[in-house]
């Protein structure tokens, strides 16, 4: 009897053991598919792959082997796996048609329910249920079944990742934050996109044209492509969306549509001239303190435009109007032929910002575009720009596109009209920075951002280089500060010219800028911190370059996150 | 879930001791419990999620009898567990100490036997030390901290003694505690000294406990 109670109060006792032990065993790691060790696998016509797929099935049920074959890659679906026939040839000289010569192949694929898709020599692709394939083995026409061969492609990863510590970083195990992070790479164009998802960008990426024709590719720009293979290696886990536009009014409403979901952080590899007087205010500038006021955050880069820009005073000694330039009255440049060039000018008489517009110029200036003729030792005027600055006008003249198949060297003269006063003229020439253009004068690094690069809501980002040895050398293109306002910019310093999917090299500032969008989507999504939390983390974790402290070229210093 | 199961097994096995304590009575040798005693105890602690590790805890329990079945029970334990995963809304990765205090109305089914099966309830107030273990985070020139408040729980429970002696009795003591407390978190990047504090609050903190002790009877 005793014997019995004792019993009842062990029994009693196990139960409690029972289930303090259930709930301390919860989650405990199903290893999976560890019964494809040892399989006996002796079937030469018979790739080793498929055969194991075939085990799980057979093993573990459909389930598992739609597992097993997502992990794999392989193509399995609803029971049909796609699969390569190999036959043995009834033509010596396997042309396509011989396999089509062996229509009972053919037909007992489709007896076993398989699909077709395609006959290429003695090869027939094929979806077939996965269960059939032994029959299909034991046709003697049959010479071999495999997975399909298919290509991958290379990763290419920004050397700025490892340059800039952002590996070390994303390896750390997220603290108090675990939230997917929006970038949104605005830019002109992603031509290409489609091609690298799931390899240089993440698989899936959000995108939308704000442009009237809502081509994404922007009529086949790949530069906004490149700039999100950047944005992806440094934040693998950053959600991407692919926006670009063409206008300003477009690019508020992208900002809007941004904000609706939920971005973070927008990068922007592109820049403004004639925009703004340079002091953080203008159109442009506007757009940027308006996103951030709806939360999101604007990398930008600082521009390539140290070696094409030049400003001074306007002088005229002669008194007739044009400006001096050396002995004579004439700015002379040249581009490599055939390649098209942007000249702009403006002047320090932008007036006030009221927050929608400039108060404007009444100094009237012009610009004139000349050509050289070399047969005849001359000037030949080509262009001129001549807005009127009468009171409300920004002070701007600009030529767009020009090139010439034959002729590099070019001219530029200034005209004040008699009434302007005397002003600070500045011009920026854009073209390639990779290919050879020179000026006559300058040219003037300082000062040579571009907008809205000047914003004081914009992280503005310079180009260095990663390369080992090379501490405080920096690309000689990067644009420099300070704004008209004399902040100092650029904010900080990041790799350029690394390697990338689009481009194979991709450099200029345009490279830099994603790489600190990535670094802050990082820390966003691994910490807590805020977006301005963030913005002085990086300032501070910059590793000084060139002068001591923040200085026109590198700002803080180069991304440092490590 | 885990609750309606704990209340289910104190439901069943009270049944079950009421039973076993009839028949024990009829055949055992007679030993009085209605008797003050202090215990030394030994177990595990079970806090349920997976990122917990099971911790040792050990303590001392003072009865004290208040009217024929019921007493009242002051139990102190100290308990140590690693957590070993940093998940958002909970500890980070490290190790976390704590000792609830217990104050327990206990009521027995037996006053002259061997064997005295028992169920409790009460009130717990909760001390937590929690050490953040994150050198990685460490390395890379950020300092986490992590503050717990305090915590008033309750808690639920079952066991029994058995007398090994007249004044001896070893004791299987088995308790569902509850309880909620509020997190600071804190990150501190020591190179820009910005940090950024996160409160998480009624982080729940339940605990299954099972131990086995030695009772000394007065």
């Amino acid at each position: 009897m005793r014997q019995y109670f004792r019993f009842r109060i062990i029994f009693f006792v196990l139960i409690i053991m029972f289930f303090a032990l259930s709930l301390s065993a919860q989650n405990v790691d199903d290893k999976k598919f560890t019964f494809l060790e040892n399989q006996n696998f002796n079937n030469p016509k018979l790739e080793y792959d498929l055969f194991k797929l075939i085990q799980v099935f057979k093993s573990s049920g459909l389930q598992k082997a739609e597992e097993y074959a997502k992990m794999r890659q392989i193509d399995f679906d609803i029971n049909m796996v796609r699969v390569i026939v190999k036959t043995n040839s009834c033509v010596p000289d396997k042309t396509i048609f011989s396999v089509r010569a062996m229509p009972g192949v053919q037909q007992f694929i489709r007896e076993l329910g398989g699909h077709i898709e395609l006959i290429y020599n003695n090869s027939i692709q094929i979806l077939l249920p996965i269960s059939n394939i032994k029959q299909l083995l034991e046709l003697n026409e049959v010479k071999y079944i495999r997975l399909p061969i298919k290509p991958h492609l290379y990763d290419t990863v920004s050397e700025g990742v490892e340059f800039s510590g952002a590996d070390k970083f994303y390896n750390l195990s997220a603290f108090r934050s675990n939230r997917t992070v929006k970038v949104c790479i605005l830019d002109s164009g992603f031509e290409g996109y489609e091609n690298l998802l799931g390899s240089e960008l993440p698989a899936k990426v959000t995108t939308k044209s704000f442009k009237q024709n809502s081509d994404i590719t922007g009529g086949g720009v790949k530069h906004g492509t490149a700039c999100a293979e950047i944005v992806h290696d440094m934040a693998p886990d950053a959600e991407l969306y692919l926006v670009n536009y063409d206008s300003l009014s477009e690019l508020q409403e992208a900002i809007d549509w941004l904000a609706e979901e939920n971005v973070d952080i927008i990068s922007f590899s592109m820049g403004y001239y004639n925009a703004g007087a340079g002091n953080g205010t203008g159109p442009v500038c506007e757009l940027v303190e308006y996103a951030k006021s709806k939360g999101i955050i604007w990398v930008n880069s600082a521009g390539n435009d140290a070696n094409t820009h030049w400003e001074d005073t306007f002088k005229d000694n002669n008194k007739n109007g044009f400006m001096d330039f050396g002995t004579d009255e004439i700015f002379e440049f040249s581009i490599q032929k055939g390649y098209p060039f942007w000249v702009f000018m403006n002047w320090n008489d932008w007036g006030t910002w009221d927050g929608e517009n400039y108060s404007g110029s009444s100094n009237d200036y012009d610009l004139y575009l000349y050509i050289f003729d070399e047969a005849n030792n001359k000037w030949v005027f080509v262009d001129d720009s001549k807005n009127l600055q009468t009171g409300s006008q920004w002070p701007e003249e600009s030529f767009d596109g020009w090139y010439s198949p034959t002729c590099t060297k070019w001219g530029l003269k200034i005209k004040k009209k008699s009434n302007a006063k005397i002003k600070n003229i500045e011009l920026f020439f854009d073209f390639n920075y990779t290919i050879s253009g020179s000026m006559e004068y300058g040219p003037f690094a300082n000062g040579s951002l571009t907008i809205p690069a000047d914003s004081y809501q914009a992280i503005a980002v310079g180009a260095i280089p990663w390369e080992e040895g090379y501490k405080d050398y920096y690309y000689t293109y990067t644009s420099r500060g300070p704004t008209t306002d004399d902040r100092i910019k650029p904010d900080i310093a990041a790799a350029s010219h690394v390697s990338n999917g689009t481009y194979a090299s991709f450099g200029g500032t345009s490279a830099s800028a994603p790489h600190v969008a990535g670094a802050i989507a990082l820390y966003l999504n691994k910490t807590p911190f805020t977006l301005d939390q963030i913005r002085t983390i990086l300032e501070k974790r910059a590793e000084d370059w060139g002068t001591p402290g923040k200085d026109n070229i590198f700002g803080f210093g180069k991304l440092k996150l490590d | 879930m885990r609750r309606l199961f704990v209340f289910m097994l104190i439901l069943f096995s009270s049944f079950m001791l009421v039973s076993a304590q009839d028949k024990w009575d009829s055949v055992g040798p007679s030993f009085s419990s209605l008797r003050t005693n202090v215990g030394l105890k030994f177990g595990m602690a079970f806090s349920g999620k997976d990122y917990y590790d099971k911790g040792v805890c050990y303590g001392v329990s003072f009865n004290f009898i208040l009217i024929s079945n019921l007493s009242i029970e002051l139990n102190g334990l100290r308990f140590t567990t690693e957590v070993t995963k940093s998940e958002e809304n909970d500890l980070s990765k490290g190790t976390l100490k704590s000792i609830p205090l217990q104050l327990s109305i206990k009521y027995q089914f037996t006053k002259e036997s061997k064997f005295v099966p028992y169920i409790l309830t009460g009130a717990d107030y909760i001390l937590y030390n929690h050490t953040v273990d994150m050198p990685e985070w460490e390395n890379m020139g950020f300092k986490i901290s992590e503050e717990l408040d305090n915590g008033i729980g309750f808690h639920v429970g079952l066991g029994f003694d058995i007398f090994i002696s007249e004044n001896i009795a070893l004791n299987i003591d088995g308790r569902y505690v509850t309880s909620k407390i509020n997190l600071n978190s804190t990150i501190l990047d020591t190179k820009s000294d910005v940090s950024v504090t996160k409160e998480i609050k009624d982080l729940k903190m339940d605990l299954i406990i099972a131990t086995l002790g030695l009772k000394i009877y007065f």
